[in-house]
């Protein structure tokens, strides 16, 4: 706890020392919520509703998941394909914090700067300007905490399983670019999957990625409730045994390499 | 004699160039990979457009294809400044550790070296990526491939490049006084690649006057894909602005670029 | 006449203050403190065409900040600087084609490509004419021994062979003054050996003034025939190699082995330095007594084992200096 604690405080002041930078994030995110205020109302002149989506639902979902995006943004790929380059990952891996818990570690601390500095304009944003009306379509239940905590760690898992990959690449910045790509069109982030057409909509499903945004973000505009949340939670639940799975084998595959081929 | 002689700046500038091309070519598979990666991302993104718009149908009276040209035209012209003349970017930057200084020791115009020894050349192949993605659009959208239309559009991309150029040269200048301008160039990044795809009136009338009147951004892409368009209804202000594009830039290039020498003499005389 | 010709220059510089720690961030967002920072007080010197200057001072004196002004990026406050008759702030391209410059820490090289480039890169900027670039190139070669080295990518040479390169791409434009600053940092001893030779062969054969800023006293002894100390924006000392040794006074370091334990002498001019048992260290004010007196004396006192007799070090020279400001 030591290690949070340290880096926590070193985040913060590296954070605070910039102040002009402060600022301007702060505008940007406010410029982000009035786009996609002024995108989705666009869309929807002339509608009431799509999809069982209704204006207001649509702007409560699509500012959710930018702070959503915002929280979940964790720097573990970028850590670990540092390490690697920079050689020392055999220190990392010799330290007496286990690798994997100190980049966790690092993310939570990353998370917690994140909040007071990004996701706290975001929300002063969306409460003043947009979501007061709105907001009393948005249902916060336990469900929902649950869902997002289990996205938390998805995503953690998702990340680390890619920075392991760089052991076998060694550059991380291609991958990446594909991974969004797949992440943008199927996780339902950035459009929600229920304007997809049907077949589209069912292949989506298959897939994990949903399982990080799809999924709390239907919790709380309310189009999952009841049974239908606990078991939407328990699919995320199961991705996550199934990602720690392959996370783990390959990070295994990893170390190994390490080993054997040195730092 | 040897005073006579002179490396042109063009020569010069091709010779960064392809000194540029050269040392990227050192990681030739991870090139291709990202050309293939760019090419997959912007489809995908007009990809995510498609959806919304096949349930939606239009945004302000922009169909599909329409706002594909309208992205592309962005995507196009962001490109070609990274091509040509990145470097002012990093002027910030340079400012801070003191490297701007070796550049103002030479006998050649310190902007003009920068921009160009930091350009990202190798991105030209980039933008032959986004310019298919761009010829497929405008084929979809209508757009007449007449030798006319083709040198308006050449117009437009070099002056879309311009009005990026010297946008950020303004930050660049600001950064002589302040340092640190990262987050801003973030910002205008975002602004100019998040919200100039979408036609701009949707950000209403305030908006919209903005980014036409203010920082006249949505000269690069908005009001030329309107022109190209040939697109009577559904433009802010109107069509025929398009042709305006090439003076704003030339202003704008003007402006920018006495305010960076103005700048340029603060620093001289007030140093780090 | 003199190459260059500094008059009473300052730079005044207003700088905010930074505050510490959180608070302090937040403090100084709302209520900035200034101050204004002479980095340049009052400084005058003069170099004549084909000496090696060295500069001399501690970090902050104004070292970089004189270079600065004489290589026209920075405007002195007031005072002038003259380089080859123009000031080079006002005529910053024209002064840019007669100098040159390496500047330590910031390589200007294109890291992935091999060396020539770096240098072809250089001709294109200076506007070098072909004959020219290969009569200099033909000379780099020689002095600076770069034969094999063109051809391998900067970022396998070694820290020696980068500086011979940038000093090339300084030379290769044939210009008047070479600003080096701190070239010998981060070699080893056989590095620097080398490099300054190298220094000292150009400077002889083609007449290049050379202007060293540096930490490093080796440096100085070896290269510089003139020196001048700056500390605190003010010069501090000026003058010739010989004449910095002899800056303390005309002192000797004197080190004597005893065969027994011997009671420290005492002698007017006659300083201990250390005198524990048997090894007895002395400095003596060659000006107050014979050093032909004082090793009677030592004879006398005891069975002397060893002896030496040094000239004071330039380096101790030096950090009098800076500490005590400024000799008489």
């Amino acid at each position: 706890m030591k290690y949070l604690a340290a880096t926590l405080r070193l985040q913060f002041r590296t954070t605070l020392t910039f102040r002009f930078d402060l600022a301007v994030t702060v505008l940007r995110n406010v410029l982000t919520v009035c786009c996609l205020f002024a995108l989705w109302t666009a869309l929807f002149t002339g509608r009431t509703a799509v999809a069982g989506i209704d204006k207001n639902t649509m702007i409560l979902y699509a500012v959710a998941s930018t702070i959503l995006g915002v929280f979940l943004s964790m720097r573990v790929e970028n850590n670990m394909a540092e390490s690697i380059h920079k050689g020392n990952i055999a220190l990392m891996l010799a330290r007496p914090i286990a690798y994997p818990l100190s980049l966790f570690m690092d993310a939570v601390a990353n998370t917690i700067v994140n909040a007071v500095t990004r996701i706290f304009p975001y929300l002063i944003a969306a409460v003043i300007g947009f979501c007061l009306a709105e907001c009393a379509g948005m249902r916060i239940t336990g469900w929902l905490v649950i869902s997002i905590a289990l996205s938390y760690i998805l995503m953690f898992l998702y990340q680390v399983l890619f920075g392991s990959l760089v052991f076998w690449t060694m550059d991380i910045a291609g991958l990446i670019e594909y991974r969004d790509v797949v992440m943008m069109l199927f996780s339902g982030a950035i459009v929600p999957l229920y304007f997809f057409p049907d077949w589209l909509f069912r292949m989506a499903m298959f897939l994990p990625f949903q399982a990080i945004y799809h999924t709390p973000l239907s919790i709380m505009i309310g189009r999952i409730d009841g049974s239908d949340a606990a078991m939407a939670v328990g699919l995320q639940l199961a991705w996550i045994v199934v990602l720690s799975l392959i996370a783990r084998l390959v990070w295994r595959r990893a170390v190994r390499r390490v080993i054997v081929h040195g730092g | 004699m040897a005073d006579e002689f002179r490396v042109g700046p063009v020569r010069f500038y091709l010779h960064t160039l392809t000194l540029l091309i050269r040392q990227r070519m050192a990681f030739r598979v991870n090139y291709y990979l990202m050309t293939l990666s760019v090419l997959i991302k912007e489809a995908a993104a007009i990809a995510l457009i498609g959806v919304i718009l096949q349930k939606f149908h239009a945004v302000a009276g922009w169909t599909i294809w329409e706002i594909g040209v309208l992205y592309s035209l962005m995507a196009f012209a962001n490109r070609g400044f990274y091509t040509f003349c990145a470097g002012v970017l990093r002027i910030g930057h340079m400012v801070e550790s003191g490297e701007l200084d070796q550049f103002l020791v030479t006998p050649r115009n310190p902007l003009f070296l920068v921009s160009a020894r930091y350009a990202c050349a190798w991105r030209m192949l980039y933008n032959c990526a986004t310019l298919l993605i761009l010829a497929f659009c405008s084929s979809k959208a209508g757009v007449e491939f007449s030798p006319g239309n083709i040198a308006l559009f050449a117009v437009f991309a070099v002056s879309a490049v311009a009005i990026h150029f010297a946008i950020y040269l303004v930050l660049a200048t600001v950064a002589l006084w302040t340092f640190r301008v990262s987050a801003m160039q973030e910002l205008l990044y975002q602004v100019i690649f998040e919200y100039l795809r979408y036609p701009i009136q949707i950000y209403g009338v305030v908006g919209a006057f903005l980014l036409t009147w203010l920082i006249p951004l949505a000269f690069i892409n908005y009001y030329p894909a309107a022109t190209l368009l040939a697109k009577t209804n559904d433009v802010f202000i109107g069509p025929s602005l398009g042709y305006a594009a090439p003076l704003v830039a030339a202003l704008l290039l003007f402006a920018a670029y006495r305010f960076w020498n103005f700048g340029l003499a603060y620093y001289k005389s007030s140093g780090t | 006449m003199p190459l260059i010709q500094v008059t009473d220059l300052e730079k005044h510089f207003t700088i905010t203050k930074r505050r510490h720690g959180v608070a302090g961030a937040l403090k100084a967002l709302i209520a900035p403190e200034r101050e204004t920072v002479r980095a340049l007080d009052g400084v005058s010197f003069s170099v004549d065409p084909g000496e090696i200057l060295g500069y001399i001072g501690p970090n902050g004196a104004g070292k970089s900040t004189t270079i600065k002004v004489l290589t026209g990026i920075l405007t002195p406050t007031a005072g002038e600087a003259l380089v080859d008759g123009c000031r080079p702030y006002e005529n910053r391209q024209e002064n840019a084609k007669k100098i040159g410059f390496v500047f330590g820490q910031r390589s200007r090289l294109w890291w992935l490509l091999p060396a020539y480039d770096s240098l072809e890169y250089t001709r294109s900027v200076y506007s070098i004419p072909d004959d020219v670039f290969k009569r200099n190139m033909q000379y780099c070669k020689e002095t600076l021994g770069l034969g094999r080295l063109l051809d391998k990518p900067v970022r396998v040479l070694s820290l020696g062979e980068r500086m011979r390169v940038e000093i090339a791409m300084a030379m290769l434009h044939s210009p008047k003054i070479l600003y080096l600053d701190e070239p010998t940092v981060g070699l080893d001893v056989v590095g620097k050996c080398e490099l300054r030779d190298m220094i000292k062969n150009i400077n002889r054969q083609y007449g290049i003034t050379v202007i060293l800023a540096t930490h490093d006293v080796m440096d100085i002894e070896k290269l510089c025939s003139r020196v001048i100390i700056i500390d605190r924006g003010r010069l501090v000392w000026e003058g010739d190699l010989g004449a910095l040794r002899k800056a303390k006074g005309n002192t000797r370091v004197i080190v004597v082995d005893f065969a027994s334990e011997v009671e420290p002498l005492q002698m007017p001019g006659l300083v201990p330095a250390s005198t524990e048992g048997q090894k007895h260290v002395y400095e003596i004010d060659a000006d107050t007594v014979d050093v032909d007196t004082v090793l009677q004396a030592l004879a006398q006192a005891g069975q002397v084992l060893d002896l030496s007799i040094a000239a004071p070090d330039i380096e101790g020279v030096i950090r009098e200096i800076y500490t005590e400001g400024s000799l008489p």
